[in-house]
């Protein structure tokens, strides 16, 4: 009967701390909060082009998988606590104005706009890079894999 | 389909129990995937998630997944717990509907809170998702327990590996004669269709009908509640007001138009 108990002590004890770390940790949610600037997009899986691994992405291949995307190509993400998101183009004026929401256990990032619902898969999520990736069914190969690093 | 037991049910309630429970649980599955981007009728796949978490050093989220794991196995504890403890008090029905309630509950409230509150936070998703895999636990808890595992309607990895080795003997006479394997094979068979069912006719109403699926479910659920609950009112009016009915209904009984074990109880009465 000792070693029952021991059992069920181990299973609320395992609770207690999940509820601990729980309050300790940062969410997903609040960690993703800031300003993050785009510092390369690339495809997760190698691409052999003439023999040789390619992952980078060039400037037109963005453009065209950009052209279908809600997400336009913008070099700065500000993601606000009422859970706007502000992207910001490359000229420095706002580009638009989108909703987000982290949803499963805070692995995939949802952002809503007028022109549709999009899903990214958070990688990645540390104080100073988030690395998101976006599967993309055109004639593109792969996984798109973007990565951020905060500058506020 | 209740409210028997272990060795006293027939091949027939495990088909009705598994099919319609199976049923709901791919629809809630489908639902969870859709909404919250996590499954919840199974386990199996959230281990290798926490594992990963851990890996990455992901805690916040290695923690989530591992209460989930937790809130499942809890579910098919208190399943148990009720089914076990409440016999004496409650009854052998109530005993065994208690969890089926409680699962019914836990998705009522899931598709309330999705259609009137649900501000798609991170908190909520963690909680509801909880909530639904505490209400799966609840429900293959029970079928596992009153079955005598015979039943497991959540999932189909075990179901899958249970096919597989049937289909291998089959190809042997004398266990495709043998009539327990046979029953085996079209309970197995039964489940996976429902389940699969569940998730593909949940698939195409989501996008209409949305979080008022889960009403379709809990509907299913009453279902089953409201089967056994029917059939008990039946026989106790037939004990007390109706003794030429009840006469009748054994004789039809003896007939063979309803399974062993009840028949002998009915007999005996």
């Amino acid at each position: 009967m000792m070693k029952i108990a021991y059992w069920y002590m181990v299973v609320v004890g395992i609770a207690l701390s999940s509820f601990i770390v729980l309050s300790k940790v940062d969410s997903p949610e609040t960690l993703i909060n800031g300003t993050w600037q785009e510092v390369e997009w690339e495809y997760e899986k190698v691409n052999y082009v003439d023999g040789k691994k390619e992952l980078t992405i060039t400037g037109e291949q963005k453009k065209e998988i950009c052209s279908k995307l809600v997400i336009h190509h913008d070099p700065v993400w500000h993601f606000t606590g009422q859970n706007r998101l502000l992207k910001i183009g490359e000229t420095g004026k706002n580009a638009e104005e989108l909703n987000w929401n982290v949803k499963g256990r805070g692995h995939i990032l949802e952002l809503k706009g007028t022109e549709g619902v999009e899903d990214y898969q958070i990688v990645e999520l540390t104080r100073d890079r988030m690395v998101l990736y976006f599967n993309f069914d055109l004639q593109i190969r792969g996984i798109i894999k973007m990565t951020f690093k905060r500058i506020g | 389909m209740l409210r028997k037991y272990s060795t006293h049910r027939t091949h027939s309630d495990n088909m009705k129990l598994g099919g319609l429970t199976a049923f709901s649980s791919g629809m809630v599955n489908v639902i969870s995937l859709i909404v919250f981007f996590a499954f919840t009728s199974n386990v199996t796949g959230h281990f290798a998630i926490f594992a990963q978490e851990i890996a990455k050093g992901n805690w916040y989220q290695a923690t989530v997944v591992l209460l989930w794991i937790l809130l499942f196995f809890l579910g098919s504890f208190t399943a148990n717990m009720l089914i076990i403890h409440g016999n004496k008090y409650i009854g052998r029905y109530l005993a065994h509907a208690t969890p089926l309630i409680l699962e019914t509950l836990c998705l009522l409230f899931v598709g309330i809170y999705l259609q009137n509150f649900y501000k798609e936070t991170l908190q909520e998703t963690e909680i509801l998702v909880a909530l639904m895999l505490f209400a799966m636990g609840l429900q293959n808890g029970l079928t596992a327990s009153i079955s005598n595992f015979s039943v497991k309607s959540t999932h189909l990895t075990g179901l899958l590996t249970d096919l597989g080795i049937l289909f291998s003997m089959f190809t042997k006479e004398r266990f495709r004669a043998d009539k327990q394997l046979r029953e085996k094979w079209q309970l197995l068979l039964c489940i996976m269709t429902c389940y699969v069912c569940g998730g593909i006719i949940t698939g195409l109403l989501f996008y209409s009908i949305s979080y008022s699926a889960f009403y379709i479910v809990c509907a299913v659920l009453c279902v089953i509640m409201l089967y056994d609950y029917y059939k008990l009112s039946v026989i106790k009016y037939m004990h007390k007001k109706q003794p030429l009915i009840r006469q009748h209904y054994i004789i039809k009984e003896a007939s063979g138009e309803e399974k062993e074990p009840y028949k002998k109880k009915m007999v005996v009465d």
